[in-house]
């Protein structure tokens, strides 16, 4: 067989002729089919629902209708889009809920970080105390924080009322505090792992800088400040940019715990895509907002890639 | 070669590949025709809907008898999201736009079909009632017309009562409500049994978080619970401004109803506050009927009497609206004939197999409650039940206006109420809130 092959395969002493499969090309076929299996997988899901959903937010589409249903509708989606107050709504909470949930959970989880770094006696022990609410089921979390938040029955509550406090907020069920209830799960469900990316290079931090700043006579403070902030830079910005991505995708919580109610008050952008598109099919208008959360995720991207290289000190 | 060989092969196998992802695309053109099948050649129709276990026991009940009756046709069952009819219209959905032949399917309401209707997805009625010499208005109580054509059957029909613990009520000295009577009267009762503090209170009434509750006086007395019969809003009707205002008198002064926020914030089931004796009237509908002797699904040892949904104002007329299962038989089915067959089998059958209400005019249900109950008396107020299912009450005549958004409009309701309750605004206000809104859709949808 092997001999076969080679007989009727490319005989040496021809080489000079042109010849289809040189080295280069070979390299170049094997390359590509290689490839091929990931560049389908691109093509079908994501190049194509991408370029699909482009089409789709100029036009009208009711699901059910099927692909015959679509209508050219111009610029009508995008239009609608600026005027459509529920969109503005989850627009606003959107921004509120990143502005809240990025910052102050970066913030709680270095200090937490550093705490159960240098401090904690038992420091594993708090590792998973920490982490855990991150590997659970974010529907268990929902389910327990809504016990913990019921207006009138709740531990929250009824604590707050043991204080005196006479009209204790009722946090999921009221359009003024469901977007903060809704933070404050987020924030405490998401800790865990901001704070073990913290640990972990907050170790990689050699000790040897502390003893000499301490040498020096610096304070524990002036320490943070100098050493242990400078050192995470590439971290901080590695956490700012997943979170703040993370949060403009915010959606599971929303749909079991609120609905993106009461009265649209903790809607968030997904969550009006996911009730235009999959409950009134209005696959057109769920497309050009979309687009709209696409466009301001790239924005955010950009800005924080040019700020990475500002912050990060290598 | 030996490349040329590998070559051809790793690229006829990417051929391959594609060509069979794309032939699952390629499916979406329905065959829409009917073709005549000879008829002795047997036929499998699929049935779509969302049934549970207790649901399943009597679907499956139906298809045995089906099956024995029609040897040549056999019924497949699918449930797509069980126990979870809103999930399952999702799917069904998806189904059918992928260009699944679906024969038939069941929406839990009227608007399913008008929705689904509208996108042509759903089979017309009217040749198959023709062939069959059947008069769908003399056969079920609604029957859905989408412009000009009869689409759904009303496979089980739903309507409203109020559940009262009969214990409770002999314990306050209160009888048993008749027809006609008022939802001054209603907070009454609620008030007079309301009872206890902290966690053994017990509530006079409960109202759940759905749009039925925000205004029952529409939603029940009503012709179309969200339209007037010349196509406008009815969130303007002054019965709003009243129950909205009745639901925050018994809700911050009367305390007789649990607050709204504890209903949402806590995710309270009705089922339970009822069974469980937090609340001792509810009102809900004839699917709970048999719920009220399932004494090992919901434990509870009180007997429970049935009273009419309370009117607006003494003397006003209790027809009520009926709501209800429909059967839709899918356009690009491609045994239609035998999917009505089936529908209509289910519709009209009054054996044991049926756990709910039928739809169907012409049989008598009476005997089909009394099954239910037999051997569960004790938790039954069985005067009061049989007088208001079948003598107090009557259909009011469907209404004319068809629209596809009605889940815009009761999103709205909600909000609407969530707004009052929650965020102390008044009715009024509220109510010109609600009517902006729902004029936005209407228009939205005239286009």
């Amino acid at each position: 067989m092997e001999n076969k092959v080679i007989k009727t395969g490319l005989p040496v002493k021809y080489v000079h002729k042109k010849i289809f499969w040189t080295d280069r090309r070979k390299e170049g076929f094997f390359g590509w089919l290689f490839l091929l299996p990931e560049l389908i997988g691109i093509l079908l899901l994501y190049l194509f629902p991408l370029i699909f959903s482009l089409v789709l937010s100029f036009s009208e589409w009711n699901l059910v209708g099927g692909l015959s249903s679509i209508h050219f509708a111009g610029f009508d989606n995008f239009l609608k889009l600026f005027q459509d107050e529920k969109v503005i709504m989850a627009l606003k909470n959107n921004f509120l809920f990143t502005i809240f949930t990025v910052p102050i959970g970066m913030f709680l989880a270095i200090i937490l970080a550093v705490i159960i770094h240098t401090k904690v006696y038992m420091s594993s022990y708090f590792k998973i105390a920490f982490f855990i609410p991150y590997i659970s089921s974010i529907i268990a979390i929902g389910a327990v924080w809504s016990a913990l938040f019921h207006p009138s029955l709740g531990p929250i509550n009824q604590f707050l009322a043991g204080l005196g406090i006479e009209n204790p907020p009722m946090w999921l069920a009221s359009p003024k505090t469901s977007l903060i209830s809704i933070i404050i799960i987020t924030i405490w469900a998401g800790i865990g792992y901001q704070i073990i990316i913290y640990l972990s290079s907050l170790s990689s931090i050699p000790e040897e800088l502390y003893e000499a700043a301490s040498i020096d006579g610096a304070s524990q403070l002036q320490q943070f400040f100098k050493i242990t902030l400078p050192l995470l830079g590439p971290t901080n910005v590695f956490l700012f940019i997943t979170l703040l991505i993370g949060s403009f995708k915010v959606f599971d919580l929303i749909a079991f715990l609120t609905q993106g109610g009461p009265n649209n008050s903790s809607t968030v952008i997904v969550f009006r895509i996911y009730e235009e598109g999959f409950q009134q099919f209005n696959m057109g208008y769920a497309s050009a907002i979309s687009w709209l959360l696409f466009i301001i995720v790239g924005i955010i991207t950009l800005i924080s890639w040019k700020l990475q290289k500002r912050f990060v000190h290598s | 070669m030996k490349l040329k060989k590998k070559a051809t092969l790793a690229l006829s196998t990417a051929f391959l590949a594609m060509s069979l992802l794309s032939a699952c695309s390629g499916s979406t053109e329905s065959n829409s025709s009917t073709s005549e099948k000879p008829k002795d050649e047997k036929v499998t129709i699929k049935y779509y809907n969302w049934d549970n276990e207790v649901m399943q026991a009597s679907t499956e009940k139906y298809i045995e008898q089906f099956e024995k009756e029609n040897p040549n046709i056999d019924v497949e069952h699918v449930s797509l999201v069980p126990g979870n009819s809103l999930e399952t219209l999702k799917k069904l959905d998806v189904l059918m736009a992928s260009g699944e032949p679906i024969d038939l399917f069941a929406t839990p309401h009227i608007d399913g079909i008008y929705q689904r209707a509208a996108q042509g997805v759903v089979a017309p009625l009217d040749d198959l009632y023709k062939e069959n010499k059947l008069n769908p208005e003399e056969e079920y109580f609604v029957n859905p017309k989408f412009e000009g054509k009869y689409y759904g059957i009303l496979h089980n029909v739903s309507s409203n009562f109020v559940l009262l613990n009969k214990d409770a009520l002999d314990e306050a000295g209160l009888e048993v409500p008749k027809a006609g009577w008022t939802w001054d009267e209603f907070s009454e009762y609620a008030k007079k049994l309301t009872k206890g503090e902290g966690t053994e209170k017990q509530y006079g009434a409960y109202f759940h978080n759905w749009g039925l509750y925000a205004n029952p006086i529409a939603q029940v007395h009503f012709q179309h619970p969200f339209m007037t019969e010349d196509g406008k809003t009815n969130f303007t009707d002054p019965s709003y401004d009243y129950f909205f205002n009745l639901r925050r008198q018994m809700e911050k002064s009367d305390k007789s109803i649990k607050p709204y926020a504890d209903v949402i914030g806590a995710k309270l089931n009705y089922r339970t506050e009822f069974f469980n004796g937090d609340a001792a009237m509810l009102l809900t509908g004839s699917w709970m009927i048999q719920d009220t002797g399932n004494t090992q699904q919901f434990p509870h040892e009180f007997k429970t009497a049935f009273a009419p949904v309370p009117v607006q104002s003494k003397g006003d007329k209790n027809e009520i609206y009926m709501g209800g299962n429909y059967l839709g038989i899918g356009q690009n089915s491609k045994n239609k004939e035998a999917a009505f067959k089936f529908a209509r089998f289910i519709s009209t059958n009054l054996t044991e197999a049926r756990t709910e209400l039928p739809g169907w005019k012409k049989g008598d249900a009476k005997p089909l409650v009394e099954k239910w109950i037999s051997g569960k008396e004790d938790y039954y107020d069985v005067d009061s039940l049989m007088s208001t299912l079948f003598d107090s009450t009557e259909a009011l005549p469907a209404s004319e206006v068809t629209i596809t958004f009605a889940a815009e409009l009761d999103k709205i309701l909600g909000d609407g109420f969530s707004q009052f309750i929650l965020e102390d605004k008044s009715a009024k206000e509220v109510q010109q809130w609600m009517a902006d809104e729902a004029n936005k859709v209407i228009k939205e949808n005239e286009k």
